[in-house]
């Protein structure tokens, strides 16, 4: 699996990183250098997950504007700050589903798509790729957002756990789950 | 209920960066700290009654 290098960092970038967001904290201007860093990770984590682009770039904004606000209350506790980033992300968007501003929505490529399948069937024909795309409509939210970060997004099971407030153990016991209950809805009779 | 789209084109980095400036969300902010400020709700009442007056 590919490395997430926006969140496995080094040492000292999560030190350097540390010290922005104390600069970030005397005046909202200083938060110019963490929006560079990852206003376009945070833009493509929820362009992922609505249907339109423009609402993707509001909700993106929304999320830096809550951000700057709210900075005061970020500790550092050894979760990344791009990790603080995505759970914004996370409620901004589920707060636009909630008041019907935007369409969930689950952007898939067929090659990910296609590796997926493969653990539950050596047949991907056309007709199987529906089924699947069907089964994962019938996914509960919480599911469904577990098999898009680990599978389709290539998070490790700690990022996903700090995105979604689990330990990396439970992310990965539920992830796991999630498959299980894919694979269930993939082989129900219709 | 749920859309799923395969295969979707994204945008690039350049054009996201073009499109999300830092200045106008931090525009945002100055605008929303702005609003949250009593003293423009207390001014703008001794405003409009030197102005009734």
């Amino acid at each position: 699996m590919a490395v997430n290098m926006i969140y496995h960092q080094s040492a000292f970038r999560l030190e350097e990183e540390m010290k922005l967001v104390e600069r970030a904290k005397e005046h909202p201007r200083y938060f110019a250098p963490l929006y560079e860093r990852y206003h376009e990770a945070i833009f493509r984590y929820v362009y992922k997950r609505v249907d339109e682009i423009e609402i993707a770039y509001d909700i993106t904004s929304c999320v830096f504007v809550k951000a700057m606000a709210s900075i005061q209350k970020y500790e550092n506790r050894g979760v990344p700050f791009s990790s603080w980033l995505f759970r914004i992300a996370k409620s901004e968007l589920y707060q636009s589903f909630r008041d019907k501003k935007a369409q969930r929505t689950v952007s898939i490529d067929s090659v990910t798509l296609k590796q997926v399948m493969d653990d539950f069937t050596d047949d991907s024909s056309e007709e199987n790729t529906a089924k699947l795309l069907v089964a994962l409509g019938k996914l509960k939210e919480a599911q469904l957002q577990l098999i898009e970060m680990r599978f389709f997004e290539k998070r490790s099971f700690r990022e996903i756990g700090e995105i979604v407030g689990l330990s990396e153990n439970n992310a990965k016991v539920k992830t796991f789950r999630a498959l299980l209950k894919l694979k269930e809805l993939f082989y129900q009779k219709e | 209920m749920i859309k799923i789209l395969l295969d979707r084109e994204e945008p690039s980095s350049e054009q996201i960066r073009q499109r999300m400036d830092f200045e106008s969300v931090y525009g945002g902010v100055k605008y929303q700290k702005w609003i949250m400020n009593p003293w423009i709700y207390v001014l703008g009442g001794v405003f409009t009654a030197l102005i009734c007056l």
